[in-house]
């Protein structure tokens, strides 16, 4: 579904992605662990048209997206969970779900089913709905970000460190509901610094260091492998 | 210009400048002369604030309304003596300048040039409707001009007059901006943090510029109102105030001979299109837009580039030595190795609901390299500003070598001796590779600001010997090849040793690196250690925050861990390596295998 | 007693186009963190578009002399219709020429560069109307209207209900409408908006067009009861900001209820020593920057080194 050749992205005088190439086919969950600093972030606004590209392709469902602008590649399929949440903190959790489903044009009581639907994956959002989403936790937001990018109907779900500050138990339940989205047949495109999470719930998984990929390979064998120790650690004195 | 070349054109223009007069018989273009004049003294001050200091403001005809209603009163209703009336405009002047700063000062932004815009119009409308006292618009008659002898000065008398002002003005300028304060000005409009982070009060820095501008703006509208002998309020407007602006920023803000050149133009355009005003203020719209578009130099920056195409000899930089002695950091005082040089307790800092900072205490000894690592988010550049005084804990107390720095600012820990560099680098792009590291010794050159304005021996001293330490600096870090380049010219890698470089040259008995390593490549990461290794042996403490474990754990005497705000452990680096709590915050939690209970497929996927 | 009460229902009246006002710098600076510092021209531009409009449809040149029949409510409102469409296009005009090539650009030119485009405004303006004020009779006639013994213009009570009605409606389409909502997340945060599929440039292009329109509207309404002269918008402009300062720049609320205490404090100050009105207004916000520069209603920003 997702096809990114030889991507180079440049902050400034900073080469952030040094030319990278993955895949991600329809139904898999593929994960991309890195450190701080590593680029995953860059990669995600990357996809989503937030940050130009200096270099490479990105192919989406066979169709070259690299230079289209970020709100034309909603309604093609994508919709991401940004780094640290980024929910609209003065309105509603109704009001940011239905934000969610902004290019869809769907009618009114369309959207109430799929609102309700998705207070069924996350019920402690149906719990807060008419509150303002900067009042709740970063839990709670996380599960918001989440909720609004699936409100969009996508074909190819990105999740930008969902397990950023937030506590270890809270942690534990977002990857829960991250299974049970995957459970519904949803492509998932996970960028984590949490490697072993990210790598127990993924097909299959990359790893990104200062711009490059590293290593990759299925998600058990990944999780077994030293490196991935040593990739943040460095390596054993 | 290049030194020489000035040495050998200014004594040539001036006395061209001081002929033209003579040869000129029609009033009217004496008249324009004198305009040019007085125009240039205003934007030769007003282009220390807003061309080097950055600071726009759009009130400036409050401050030449000061000096021109203190001339006219002073001559005209008390009767003194007209010269020293003209002194008392300036002093009169620079005050308001104070009470102009004071306010702008505390606010950012469009709030700044609002400050500035009321404060023009209250000054215009006390001398519209202040009748009793300043005439309205009637005005005040009889204002005493200046004169040698009995004879009041003629029309080519005031030429003469301004002309003398003008060249001295362009040499106190040069003289001032050309050494310590021109840079500090620009390193406060450049990057504000960082100025702060060498030492640079910018506070006292923006104070002083709003004098500066405040004295020549007064003089200037003393002059008119004692040459036309009469002042009324009909000479101070909004659209005076964006006059001034025009003629620096069209002219080219942050050189010396802008407001020469903005003057010259502007003045001319103004008295030529007198007939038609509305002509005439149309056209400041359109120079104004265009500027801002196609000349964000102005016509200085224009010609500068062409001339340097042309004449390069004519703005030659002096050149640099190719070899160096060794870079000798002196210190007043001894510290004592192992013993701490610096004790954080219980450091707590909230904003809103996230705390980056809760309850950290460390110690750094001095002499050691010290790492701060942790996940993302772990509050590590929190930490590091609390340090260093641009965030202040909210709880806490944080002892330097003795002293309690804990509500100190930013320059002031500078001076106690603690340096920095910055995440996102904070170099002065615009300004030399040399001029930065001749910024880091802001806080150890402390010659005063009459010797520099003056051109006194003292300063060309201590700004020669500045000059040495800064290239005996640039060759300790391998950039004395490129002492001249424009900073934000240079390959990243290098604009981080240039950071550094900045950072050694303020003498710091405490380095902060945040991320050093930050987007270099392999190759430049292990240089850097050896750097890092350097420097510790010149008996500079180190604190750095790093990502790369590599690093970290060859450089490293002591690491200490944050995570969620909190420190969790701390020690030697295959210590703290090996600690579960920090594989745990690194890599998450080790995962049983999920509860086999899936959720129910939805009817319509 | 009665010309406290005059003076509070003037002040309200007042306090209405600076509302107006103030609330178009509100939209444009919450989605791009720039203002248009030439609003004032922009104010007088949809004065003199309706005055002249008013004009020709009432068979007079451009310049000629209106009397109180010839304003109609009709002709009034397609005054107003004119003023939206022109002032529209002036809005984009102002979006491309001056703002977007600087936004988040170091040095504020922003503010420089509006402020140009004002000058060549309002000297465009000069050019085709001249000097002169321009006097323009209230559709609803002159008849001083009584109320507990103080007396008020038809025409100030149509500010005030114009300016409420303007005000409660956007707040609705605000808090309500799909596009309200788009308006306000990318107020919020472009980037997370775009994420929406919300076209980011142009809603930034429809925050100009409708502070325009503000300005503009303004204008017309204050324009029966003021001399409206070319050179009256730098004035209005200012302290319609510092209406909006006092309330609070990134606070919609903020903006109208500052808008409307600007105006009684005018209005009461202007009873008590005339010539000190706008004196006060200025020295008032100069205090008030210093004391609580986020305004009364503003949140304080914490910056991120």
């Amino acid at each position: 579904m997702l096809k990114i050749r030889d991507l180079k992205v440049n902050y400034g005088a900073i080469d952030a992605l040094k030319g990278i190439s993955l895949e991600v086919k329809q139904g898999e969950v593929v994960t991309m662990i890195g450190g701080n600093g590593a680029g995953k972030s860059t990669l995600m606004k990357a996809i989503s048209g937030l940050e130009p590209v200096a270099g490479g392709e990105i192919l989406f469902q066979g169709a070259q997206i690299t230079r289209m602008a970020a709100h034309h590649r909603v309604p093609l399929g994508i919709a991401q969970s940004p780094e640290g949440r980024q929910v609209f903190p003065d309105q509603t959790v109704r009001d940011n779900l239905m934000l969610g489903a902004y290019h869809r044009d769907a009618k009114p009581e369309e959207l109430e089913r799929e609102i309700e639907e998705q207070f069924g994956i996350f019920p402690r959002l149906k719990e807060r709905q008419d509150q303002p989403a900067g009042t709740m936790s970063g839990g709670e937001q996380q599960m918001l970000a989440m909720a609004r990018a699936l409100m969009s109907k996508p074909k190819l779900l990105l999740l930008d460190e969902p397990s950023l500050g937030l506590a270890p138990l809270i942690v534990k339940d977002i990857f829960s509901v991250i299974r049970a989205v995957r459970g519904r047949g949803m492509t998932i495109l996970l960028v984590e610094q949490m490697a072993n999470q990210a790598l127990a719930v993924a097909d299959r998984g990359y790893v990104l260091e200062t711009g490059r990929i590293t290593l990759e390979g299925s998600g058990k064998e990944l999780l077994a492998n030293p490196k991935i120790r040593e990739a943040y650690l460095g390596k054993s004195h | 210009m290049s030194r020489d070349a000035h040495l050998y054109a200014f004594p040539a223009a001036a006395l061209a400048l001081l002929a033209l007069p003579f040869f000129i018989a029609n009033e009217f273009y004496l008249k324009v002369m004198f305009l040019v004049g007085v125009y240039y003294l205003a934007a030769a001050g007003f282009n220390v604030l807003v061309g080097y200091a950055g600071q726009k403001s759009l009130g400036h005809a409050g401050l030449y309304a000061a000096g021109a209603y203190t001339a006219a009163l002073l001559t005209a209703k008390l009767g003194w003596n007209p010269w020293v009336a003209f002194v008392a405009a300036g002093i009169v002047a620079g005050a308001f300048g104070i009470v102009i700063a004071l306010p702008s000062l505390r606010v950012k932004g469009p709030s700044l040039a609002m400050v500035t815009i009321g404060f023009g119009i209250v000054m215009e409308k006390i001398a519209t409707e202040w009748t009793e006292v300043f005439g309205g618009q009637a005005g005040i008659h009889s204002v005493k001009p200046l004169s040698l002898g009995t004879a009041p000065f003629a029309m080519r008398d005031w030429v003469l007059f301004v002309v003398v002002l003008g060249l001295i003005a362009h040499l106190l300028m040069r003289s001032l901006l050309s050494g310590k304060y021109g840079r500090a000005f620009l390193a406060v409009h450049t990057a504000e943090v960082a100025a702060e982070s060498v030492g640079v009060s910018v506070y006292r820095f923006k104070v002083l510029a709003f004098i500066v501008s405040a004295v020549t703006c007064g003089l200037a509208g003393a002059l008119v109102a004692q040459q036309n002998q009469y002042i009324n309020s009909d000479f101070i407007t909004f659209g005076l105030s964006i006059f001034f602006l025009l003629v620096v920023l069209f002219g080219g803000g942050g050189s010396i001979y802008g407001p020469l050149l903005g003057a010259i133009v502007l003045t001319m355009l103004d008295a030529f299109l007198a007939r038609w005003p509305h002509l005439q203020h149309f056209v400041y719209g359109a120079l104004l837009l265009f500027a801002l578009y196609a000349m964000p130099d102005g016509l200085a920056g224009a010609m500068r580039a062409l001339g340097r195409r042309l004449l390069p000899k004519l703005y030659e930089r002096p050149p640099v030595p190719t070899a160096v002695a060794e870079w000798q950091l002196q210190r007043s005082e001894q510290l004592h190795k192992e013993a701490p040089l610096l004790e954080a307790k219980g450091l707590y800092k909230a904003y809103g609901g996230v705390v980056p900072t809760n309850d950290v205490s460390i110690v750094i000894k001095t002499g050691h390299v010290h790492s701060l690592i942790g996940p993302n988010g772990a509050g590590k550049t929190t930490l590091l500003n609390i340090l260093s005084g641009i965030v202040p804990p909210d709880r806490g107390t944080i002892g330097f070598n003795g002293v309690d720095t804990t509500e100190l600012v930013s320059n002031q820990i500078c001076r106690l001796g603690i340096g920095r560099t910055f995440q996102n680098l904070k170099l002065f792009a615009d300004m030399t590779v040399l001029d930065n590291v001749l910024l880091g010794l802001h806080p150890h050159m402390d010659v005063g600001f009459w010797p520099c304005m003056l051109g006194l021996r003292s300063a060309s001293r201590q700004e020669r010997e500045a000059r040495d330490e800064a290239l005996r600096i640039l060759d300790f870090l391998g950039l004395l090849d490129r002492a001249n380049e424009i900073a934000g010219d240079l390959p990243y890698g290098v604009q981080r040793r240039l950071e550094m470089a900045r950072a050694l040259a303020t003498h710091p008995k405490l380095l902060l690196l945040d991320e050093p390593a930050a987007g270099l490549n392999p190759q430049e990461t292990h240089e850097l250690i050896g750097v890092i290794a350097r420097i510790r042996d010149k008996g500079i403490t180190v604190l750095l925050i790093e990502h790369h474990m590599d690093l970290v754990m060859a450089i490293s005497d002591h690491v200490i861990v944050l995570d969620y705000g909190a420190k969790i452990a701390e020690g030697a680096p295959a210590q703290v390596q090996a600690d579960p709590r920090v594989i745990a915050a690194y890599l998450g939690a080790e995962t049983e295998e999920p509860a086999a209970a899936p959720l129910p497929r939805p009817a319509v996927a | 007693m009665e010309a406290i009460l005059q003076a509070v229902l003037s002040g309200l009246a007042l306090g209405g186009v600076y509302a107006l006002v103030a609330l178009g710098f509100n939209i444009t600076n919450n989605t791009t963190k720039t203002l248009n510092f030439g609003q004032g021209e922009f104010l007088v531009a949809g004065a003199f578009i309706g005055v002249t409009l008013v004009l020709v449809l009432s068979g007079k040149g451009h310049t000629g002399v209106l009397q109180p029949e010839d304003v109609t409510i009709v002709k009034y409102l397609t005054g107003l219709a004119a003023i939206l469409v022109v002032l529209s296009v002036l809005g984009v005009f102002l979006y491309y020429t001056a703002v977007r090539p600087f936004v988040g650009a170091a040095g504020l030119a922003w503010v420089m560069s509006t402020i140009g485009f004002g000058i060549i405004v309002q000297n465009t303006a000069l050019g085709i109307w001249g000097p002169a004020p321009l006097a323009i009779p209230s559709p609803l006639g002159n008849e001083v209207i009584r109320i507990a013994g103080a007396g008020v213009l038809p025409q100030e009570i149509l500010i005030f209900v114009v300016s409420i009605v303007v005000m409660v409606a956007l707040d609705l389409v605000l808090r309500k409408t799909k596009i309200g909502k788009a308006v306000r997340a990318v107020a919020h945060n472009k980037n997370a908006a775009a994420l929406m599929g919300i076209n980011v440039p142009a809603i930034v292009i429809l925050a100009f067009v409708v502070s325009s329109c503000l300005a503009g509207l303004g204008g017309l309404l204050i324009a029966p009861v003021t001399t409206a002269s070319v050179f009256m918008g730098l004035v209005l402009a200012l302290k319609a900001f510092s209406a909006a300062i006092i309330g609070g720049l990134d606070n919609p609320r903020g903006c109208i209820l500052g808008g409307f205490l600007l105006g009684l404090i005018e209005s009461l100050i202007g009873l008590w020593h005339a010539e000190l009105r706008e004196i006060s207004i200025f020295v008032l916000i100069i205090v008030v920057l210093v004391f609580k520069p986020e305004g009364l209603l503003g949140r304080k920003i914490a910056e991120k080194v």
